[in-house]
């Protein structure tokens, strides 16, 4: 087991420095400048100064080595050029726990209500709700999240008056971004888990237990959940990365202050060491949560967990 | 001590729905089973051999199948198993009655250890702890030879090659010593040698627990060396039935006849191509009126494709549904072996 994680390790590292070495390269080659609105009406010596300070006046690979072992000896992504004075670091800190709060919420929601709907809605195949639940789940999946947004805005908090319509701070304006943010993922997960417990439904070693005496209860909880958990595992690990800032349609239409927004203002404003730092932070998540799936995967399916063993 | 019925099943009929229409898959079998004895059903894929023993256990697949028959029973012990609720029926299921299935690579739970699958009808039916249950556990995979048994009983099923798959299965199946095991199938999917261990293994326990046997199979090689009785099922009837030795050496019904000539052997010299029953049972959704072989019977009357034939019987044991046997029908044609008893 032990040998298994440090290859993982390494791999997830080997996959780091090629997600920062391209993002570099990539940003650094896009067409447009962070300093060039800001400097245009300074005069050519006052210009260059401020080049110096970013020290962009450097060829691009220069300037990707000073970073690499600036990253690798202090960890730091570098100072904001748009936010003067500020570290990628420090926005980072300050608001990748506002996109946390809300993310955990809703991936536990979506999970806690997705998979037992899914679980549910299979057991009962061809019944009325599990036909009604089939249609609402096709229709929450095809509607992006701002639409829910927008509905919630205007029913629930416009018209009901039953939270605020936008903000943050207060418990209450965690209401309606998290309910627009969940409801497609309940879907999608219902959808998944309705799919992967027919499957094992109808598999010969669920015939097995009933004929050994199994009841129902016992057949779900012992033979079916277990094994039609494996393919929902492999989705929660990507998720997991994505609490912290996959919805930044969610915290734009909210004027919700966290890291998702930054995000993608940091790629329009050209924002070298933003747009970096905050792509080596998700990297890192996704490929930390990888490695979790892969562990976990381990732990739910046996045949994983002794072929990794067992070399 | 053959003389109690442990289970006799009446004019059973089976249906399923289907989107093509209603397929009726067992159209009034008779049968019965008495204590340690084997009982083999044969015929050829699709005759209705699993879902008659599948009405037995209540495995049948609750939306789509329809148990139905004018006063069908499925007796057990005098009890009407057909009568019992899922609840009662579970009871019955691995503690009396228990099944072996025909592929052993995919009736097994793939993230349960062999050990824990073995010990769970203990659990549930004799309320055992998990460590007795273990125990036992660990006993029968002795039992059906498992080596290393201390070591497997915590593997999973994909470390089992297929021949200890069924050897799983068995413990399983027997682990609460019922009284009647049902093999449907049980060696198809493995290879020849070790088809023989598994037939060998479920002899031996038989014999020493005295289990009643109902033996589900196409291969009649299986048959002749296990079986004390055989039942031949074609297209959900059952339309020869006798010991062994009458259905081998005296088969009464041309379908019989014509599975047995289809058996190579080994004794044989001769450069003859092996004989093969041509054509493909009926479709079930509608199911001829009269002999439902007669379309490939090579000596079918006009009669036989009008009405069913009667039951002939030939002795105590032996019967036939077949209107050779009537005394008006013209036999001049028909082989000798039919109609007398010929070796």
């Amino acid at each position: 087991m032990a040998k298994f994680i440090v290859k993982r390790v390494f791999y997830g590292l080997l996959t780091l420095f090629l997600i920062i070495t391209a993002t570099f390269f990539l940003i650094a080659g896009a067409p447009g400048d962070p300093i060039a609105a800001k400097v245009e009406q300074m005069p050519d010596r006052a210009q260059e100064v401020i080049r110096k300070k970013y020290g962009l006046d450097k060829p691009v690979v220069e300037r990707y080595f000073i970073y690499m072992k600036n990253l690798i000896t202090t960890g730091d992504f570098g100072e904001s050029i748009i936010y003067t004075g500020k570290s990628a670091n420090d926005v980072i800190k300050a608001n990748a726990p506002i996109s946390a709060k809300i993310g955990i919420i809703v991936l536990v929601l979506q999970v806690g209500i997705g998979i037992p709907l899914g679980l549910g809605t299979a057991l009962g195949r061809g019944k009325m709700y599990d036909h009604m639940i089939r249609v609402g789940n096709v229709l929450c999946i095809c509607t992006p999240s701002f639409v829910f947004a927008a509905l919630l805005q205007y029913f629930l908090a416009f018209k009901l008056k039953l939270a605020p319509v936008f903000g943050w701070g207060q418990p209450k304006h965690y209401i309606l971004p998290v309910l627009a943010y969940t409801i497609g993922g309940i879907a999608v997960y219902n959808k998944y888990m309705r799919g992967s417990t027919l499957s094992v439904i109808n598999e010969d070693y669920i015939v097995t237990a009933k004929a050994k005496g199994c009841k129902k209860g016992r057949i779900v909880r012992k033979h079916i959940l277990r094994n039609s958990m494996i393919p929902i595992v492999t989705m929660i690990g990507p998720a997991v990365a994505g609490i912290f800032g996959s919805s930044f349609v969610i915290e734009r239409i909210f004027a919700i202050p966290g890291l998702g927004s930054y995000y993608v203002k940091a790629v329009s404003d050209n924002d070298y060491t933003m747009v970096l730092g905050i792509t080596i932070f998700y990297a890192m998540l996704y490929v930390a949560s990888l490695i979790i799936v892969d562990i976990l995967y381990g732990i739910v399916d046996p045949r994983i967990k002794v072929a990794g063993t067992e070399k | 001590m053959k003389n109690s019925k442990l289970l006799e099943i009446k004019n059973l009929h089976v249906s399923f729905t289907t989107y093509a229409g209603i397929v009726r898959a067992v159209r009034g079998v008779d049968l019965y089973l008495e204590e340690g004895e084997t009982l083999a059903i044969v015929g050829e894929s699709g005759c209705g051999k699993t879902v008659t023993v599948k009405s037995i256990m209540g495995l049948l697949p609750e939306e789509q199948a329809v148990i139905s028959g004018e006063g069908a029973q499925i007796n057990f012990h005098e009890h009407n198993l057909l009568a019992f609720d899922e609840d009662r029926m579970s009871a019955i299921r691995g503690m009396h009655i228990s099944m072996i299935f025909q592929d052993p690579m995919t009736s097994l739970n793939p993230t349960m250890k062999i050990g824990d699958q073995i010990a769970e009808s203990l659990i549930v039916h004799k309320g055992a702890s998990g460590r007795l249950a273990r125990q036992e556990a660990l006993k029968m995979l002795r039992l059906v030879n498992i080596p290393n048994a201390e070591e497997r009983i915590d593997q999973y099923p994909f470390q089992f090659s297929g021949g200890m798959r069924q050897r799983a299965m068995i413990a399983i199946a027997l682990a609460c010593d019922p009284e009647i095991l049902i093999a449907d199938e049980p060696t198809t999917a493995l290879d020849v040698t070790i088809q023989a261990q598994i037939m060998e293994l479920i002899k031996s326990l038989q014999r020493e627990r005295n289990t009643g046997v109902i033996l589900v199979t196409h291969d009649l090689g299986l048959v002749a060396s296990m079986a004390d009785r055989i039942n031949v099922m074609y297209a959900g009837q059952i339309v020869e039935r006798g010991t062994t030795d009458e259905i081998f050496y005296d088969p009464k019904h041309p379908y019989t006849f014509a599975l047995l000539r289809s058996v190579p052997k080994l004794s044989d010299h001769k450069q003859e191509a092996l004989y093969s029953l041509v054509g493909t049972p009926p479709d079930l959704i509608k199911p001829p009126v009269g002999c439902p072989f007669a379309p490939r019977c090579r000596f079918a009357m006009r009669i036989c494709r009008d009405r069913p034939a009667e039951a002939t019987h030939f002795g105590p044991s032996h019967s036939s549904y077949c209107w050779l046997h009537h005394p008006k029908a013209n036999t001049s044609d028909v082989p000798e072996t039919l109609l007398k008893e010929v070796v």
